[in-house]
């Protein structure tokens, strides 16, 4: 959840409350343990008090989960439970502290307070992850889609892809045609000229004339295999990505690899080029942003995890310290 | 062709009558061969006459004598669509189509709705495309050749008008033998089709159910019995779809069904297979039509003049008992009038019985105390009111403070802003404002049954319902839904009628409130806009169509009454958007300029270019516009001196801020904001995306809410850091509710939301018509009403004698849920207050200011 300016009137009030605990807690603390002249243990009555808290708070930061599989039943506006969530697990951590008077105690007290203190270290950089990845996704990938649907998306990008040759430059040519078309260019390579420069005088002496200056006849057909040949080179990429080696996976290799085809290729193909290149860049904005959801999310399961532990711990640390009273 | 010297035996009639001897003892002289060369084949493959039209004989007129009564037609006529909706070319002018006997007929003698047309006829229908193939509407025809008079028969429906023809139909009193020639040739036609297609369960002499136009046209042309033996194979039945019972027997391949299906509903389903005897309509290639790609949305039916094509008794009491348990639900009072009943009520005769019967329960008859309130200002409804007795009064319920939502103050507002406050912030609007009826705040209008019908507007426009209605004494009317008000206008008659009472009503004080009279006492006004009231032109312009180019002539002055029109104007090269009106602006002015430049060119001290358009404009969506001639504009300023002062100083204010506005182009974004549609909406679904994590809370919050089904995607338009989602922004004109043949899709009383009911028939219309793709198609298991009245889910048994729901397809698009508590899932599950409703010009507030 983000947190700005214009978003305080949602925060405020949890946050508000969450310091009171804490320092309620803190205080009372303080004066009961400068009072006993000695830092108190989870027995004392605040550090019991500190305890019930903030595992009160543990068990409603849990409750998170009924929540979201009870969605529709509209228990609260969302937001308001996640600034709860957020504000009152921060809480829950000096109380837990303090409850446990700054020891970490037998095995069970010290793995439940390692556990619990990973679980708050992971919120809190899930918390900062969506605070600055959102940002960023927002400036560099204008391309971005729906996570679940790249891999969609990116098979109709590659359908495209062929559409704008076939609709540009035609099918593919077949065998026979290619047979066909090298006999024409042969044939072509012989009679076809195209004067490129103004009368000349050439060559000195006894031999000199007047010449015209000539090329060869480029025909617009060979952008077509060229085009068709570099549409194969990328299809994989478009399909899948940088898991495949092709000479567009690098983002500089690619600029390079696109101007050498504008080289090649005449003019009315080059915008055909550049939206080629448009879609390779867009395939690799899809492949930063799967890389980029992953650390968006990721955390989230493990978060989860420790969290789950953590209420295991709880009950079973509630259980003891009922038991040996 | 047969020669008529070599008569051949007719092999399918075992009588004795050889048809091609009796043709010419009918007509009384030799057969001819015509002079019907050219023809073409049309979109469906018929055989039509091809007949070259010019748009300038949309000016041109012909007198021509139709059963003793001179009509004067103009020679052609523009082109409509089955809503009678002039049909234009890409430059905005109207396609012309030849008048033919049949409309030159209409015109003359069809004032009424209800009344007999004196042509009988069976394939034609003045809203679908002629095809002139059942031969029925035979008329004769004298002319005037080099060789002296010359008579024949001819098929009105595609025979067009000449100057000084004679025509006399079958019901032509001024010539009775002409009459009884053209009867006899109907007739035999008519015995020939009854012959083979009469329906078996009723003969033609007790067909009392109205709904078979063959049975009904042989007793108008009194064939009692047909001559001709009928045929021994039958081409038999298909009872595949649940919805429509397929009588092959009983189909005269008149086309009008695959006209229907192709032309007015264009799903291209219907075709014909097989040859001769065995020739019959086909669905697809040839399938069963419940296997077919039909999408069961009754147009042909619905077309069908036989009982070839007919809704199963079933699928009707369904559709009935269905709406009168939703009455009973909802409290309504209310009585639904039967097809039967409907039929004879003047104003419905022109609507087919099997629409009516497919619609069965479209019309509700509801009595009114006095005092009692027919509608609301504000509602979206989707019914109209035919007026049946009774007096009511129209007026504006009140002035409604424009008012904002802001977060409490004090503690409520610390925590968080719990609470919300409803404030006014001054000022005054008006849903008429909106919609374009200009009537005043204390003004009190009174209709009656004289009025014919009421809350048309809103079926027509699709905006709120503009005024309150209230009956000022005992009161009946009939309430109609929006697809039989359509249906209403494929009838050129009750069409006249609608566009009357429409036309009346949008220019009811819409000329009072002028802006540029907007100086003038009320009096001056209430002069001017008598004096403008029949003379200004109210014109309706399709979305896209460009009204008048940069460049043009200009010397009309134009009011938009609905709809948002686009002004650009040429820039180095470029279109750049300069500005978009919404109702009540006007625009053109300039226009007016021609003379009155000349005019005031003492007092202007401005270089006034007249007589040329200086931008562009574009209607954006379905817009009306209230035309003002230069000349009756003009004649005005003559003729009110009071105007004058007035006029020099708008005409020079109007000058000042073309300058400016062509100064003042505006950013590229506006042009995308408006290319998108986004002016028009009333609720987008807007994701902040520095915010949205992609956690996709909102898209399974809606998945939750609707079945698992989500109605938004998490994709679409961005502007600036804005996500503009694709789900239903609740357009203010939402193309979506046109053409629904069922009326499945409406707004429900004041509330935004587009509603799709559960009856819908999975058409998939209203998904086309969605220009921005908001509206999607799903399979639904099939649900119908059982005896008792509940739902129940209907299952298909397998060879294995497995049961299987069927599954149904059924369009969804977001209902912003309503069916929960109004609050939308997705922006109440968005855990980072990232997501928001607002409106397009909000959003586009909010964008412009970063």
């Amino acid at each position: 959840m983000l947190l700005q300016r214009n978003q305080i009137r949602i925060h405020l009030p949890f946050a508000a409350i969450a310091l009171a605990l804490v320092a309620g807690g803190v205080i009372w603390y303080v004066i009961d343990s400068r009072a006993a002249g000695q830092w108190l243990g989870g027995g004392s009555t605040v550090g019991l008090v500190c305890g019930i808290v903030a595992g009160a708070i543990i068990a409603f930061e849990m409750l998170l989960w009924p929540r979201k599989a009870l969605r529709r039943l509209r228990l609260f506006p969302t937001k308001y439970w996640l600034a709860a969530h957020l504000w009152l697990g921060l809480a829950s951590f000096p109380l837990a502290v303090v409850h446990s008077g700054f020891h970490l105690g037998g095995y069970l007290p010290a793995t439940f307070m390692t556990v619990f203190s990973l679980t708050i270290f992971s919120g809190v950089y899930g918390w900062i992850v969506q605070n600055v990845l959102p940002k960023w996704l927002l400036r560099n990938l204008p391309a971005e889609t729906i996570y679940s649907q790249i891999d969609h998306v990116a098979g109709l990008a590659t359908d495209d892809a062929k559409r704008l040759l076939i609709a540009s430059c035609g099918q593919r040519r077949t065998a026979i045609e290619q047979v066909q078309l090298d006999m024409e260019d042969m044939d072509m390579s012989l009679t076809q000229t195209i004067v490129i420069g103004a009368v000349r005088q050439a060559g000195k002496g006894r031999t000199s004339g007047r010449t015209l200056q000539t090329k060869q006849a480029h025909d617009s057909r060979d952008d077509r295999d060229r085009l068709w040949t570099a549409y194969d080179n990328i299809e994989q990429f478009l399909l899948h990505g940088s898991s495949i080696t092709s000479p567009v996976t690098d983002r500089r290799e690619a600029t390079i690899w696109f101007n050498r085809l504008r080289k090649d290729c005449g003019d009315p193909s080059q915008d055909i080029i550049d939206s080629l290149e448009q879609l390779c860049d867009q395939r690799r904005q899809f492949d930063t942003q799967r890389v980029v959801h992953k650390w968006l999310h990721a955390w989230l399961p493990l978060h989860i995890g420790l969290s789950i532990s953590v209420s295991i711990l709880l009950v079973v640390h509630v259980w003891t310290a009922l038991k040996y009273w | 062709m047969t020669s008529p010297d070599s008569p051949k035996p007719n092999p399918f009639s075992s009588s004795n009558l050889n048809l091609s001897m009796a043709l010419p003892s009918i007509l009384g002289e030799e057969p001819r061969i015509d002079d019907e060369a050219l023809f073409a084949r049309d979109f469906d493959g018929h055989l039509v006459r091809v007949e070259k039209v010019t748009a300038a004989e949309l000016d041109q007129t012909v007198t021509l004598t139709i059963d003793g009564t001179d009509v004067t037609v103009p020679l052609a006529v523009p082109k409509r669509d089955s809503q009678g909706k002039v049909l234009r070319d890409n430059d905005g002018t109207p396609i012309p189509r030849p008048t033919t006997i049949y409309d030159a007929t209409s015109e003359a003698f069809v004032n009424q709705p209800g009344q007999v047309h004196p042509i009988p006829t069976l394939c034609h229908r003045e809203h679908l495309p002629p095809v002139g193939v059942c031969r029925v509407c035979m008329v004769e025809v004298t002319e005037m050749t080099r060789r002296g008079t010359r008579s024949k028969l001819v098929p009105s429906c595609v025979q067009r008008v000449t100057d000084g023809m004679i025509v006399n139909t079958v019901s032509s009193d001024k010539d009775p033998d002409a009459a009884e020639r053209v009867r006899r040739a109907a007739s035999t036609v008519v015995e020939l089709l009854m012959a083979d297609h009469a329906p078996k369960t009723a003969s033609a002499e007790n067909s009392a159910p109205t709904n078979n136009e063959l049975v009904e046209v042989a007793n108008r042309l009194g064939v009692q019995s047909s001559r001709f033996q009928p045929r021994e194979t039958s081409r038999g039945q298909d009872l595949s779809s649940q919805m429509i019972a397929v009588n092959h027997d009983e189909c005269i391949l008149c086309g009008r069904c695959s006209r229907g299906c192709s032309g007015i509903k264009l799903n291209d389903v219907i075709g014909r297979s097989g040859k001769g005897y065995e020739t019959k309509i086909a669905f697809d290639l040839d399938d069963p039509m419940g296997q077919s790609s039909c999408v069961s949305c009754g147009e042909c039916a619905v077309s069908c003049p036989t009982g070839a094509l007919q809704f199963q008794p079933a699928f009707i009491q369904n559709q009935v008992r269905r709406v009168k348990d939703e009455l009973a639900e909802d409290g309504n009072q209310g009585e639904i009038v039967t097809a039967d009943e409907l039929i004879k009520y003047e104003l419905f005769s022109g609507i087919p019985y099997k629409f009516l019967q497919f619609n069965g329960a479209a019309v509700v008859r509801r009595t009114l105390q006095p005092g009692e309130r027919l509608c609301t200002e504000g509602e979206y409804g989707s019914t109209a009111f035919v007026i049946l007795r009774g007096e009511f009064e129209v007026f504006l319920s009140s002035a409604r403070g424009a008012v904002r939502n802001r977060r409490a103050d004090g503690i409520w507002g610390w925590l968080g802003g719990l609470k919300t406050v409803v404030e006014s912030v001054g000022g005054k609007a008006h849903l008429s404002d909106l919609s374009g009826v200009a009537i005043g705040e204390n003004q009190r209008i009174f209709v009656s049954a004289e009025d014919v019908i009421l809350g048309e507007m809103t079926c027509l426009n699709r905006y709120p319902r503009s005024a309150t209605v209230v009956a000022v004494e005992p009161a009946e009317v009939l309430e109609i839904k929006r697809n039989i008000l359509y249906m209403l206008q494929r009838n050129e008659t009750s069409r006249e009628i609608l566009d009357h009472v429409y036309r009346k009503r949008a220019l009811q004080n819409q000329l009072m409130s002028l802006p540029i009279l907007e100086s003038l006492e009320d009096r001056d006004k209430e002069r001017v806009a008598n004096a403008l009231r029949d003379r200004v032109d109210l014109i309706s312009v399709d979305p896209g169509q460009v009204i008048f180019r940069q460049g043009d002539p200009a010397d009309n002055y134009y009011i938009t009454r609905l709809g948002f029109v686009k002004i650009t104007q040429e820039f180095q090269g470029d279109e750049r958007v300069l500005n978009y009106l919404a109702p009540g602006n006007a625009f053109g002015e300039i226009g007016l300029l021609g003379d009155l430049g000349k005019i005031f060119a003492d007092e202007l001290d401005y270089d006034i270019q007249p007589g040329t358009r200086t931008a562009t404009c574009t209607a954006l969506d379905h817009v009306e516009l209230i035309r003002i001639r230069g000349k009756h504009f003009r004649g005005l300023v003559r003729q009110f001196p009071s105007i004058r002062a007035t006029m020099i100083k708008t005409v020079g204010d109007l000058l000042k801020r073309d300058t400016q506005s062509r100064q003042q182009l505006q950013e590229v974004q506006a042009e995308d904001f408006l290319e998108q549609g986004l002016y028009l909406a009333q609720s987008l679904l807007v994701l902040d995306l520095e915010r949205c994590t992609r956690c996709d809370e909102c898209t399974k919050a809606c998945a939750d809410t609707h079945g698992g089904v989500t109605r938004l995607i998490r994709d679409g338009l961005r502007f600036d850091k804005f996500l503009v989602a694709s789900s239903c922004r609740s357009c203010m004109d939402p193309y979506c509710l046109v053409g629904c043949p069922v009326d499945a899709i409406h707004r429900n009383g004041d509330s935004l939301e587009i509603a799709i009911e559960d009856y819908c028939i999975g058409c998939g219309l209203c998904a086309d018509n969605c220009p921005y793709g908001n509206i999607n198609m799903h399979g639904f298991p099939k649900q119908e009403v059982d005896e008792k009245g509940r739902l129940r889910t209907v299952y298909q048994t397998k060879r294995d004698g497995s049961r299987k729901p069927i599954v149904q397809q059924r369009a969804t698009t977001c209902d912003l849920c309503t069916s929960i508590d109004g609050t939308p899932s997705c922006v109440y599950a968005c855990p980072h207050d990232a997501a928001f409703r607002m409106t397009g010009p909000d959003l586009y507030k909010i964008t412009s200011k970063k």
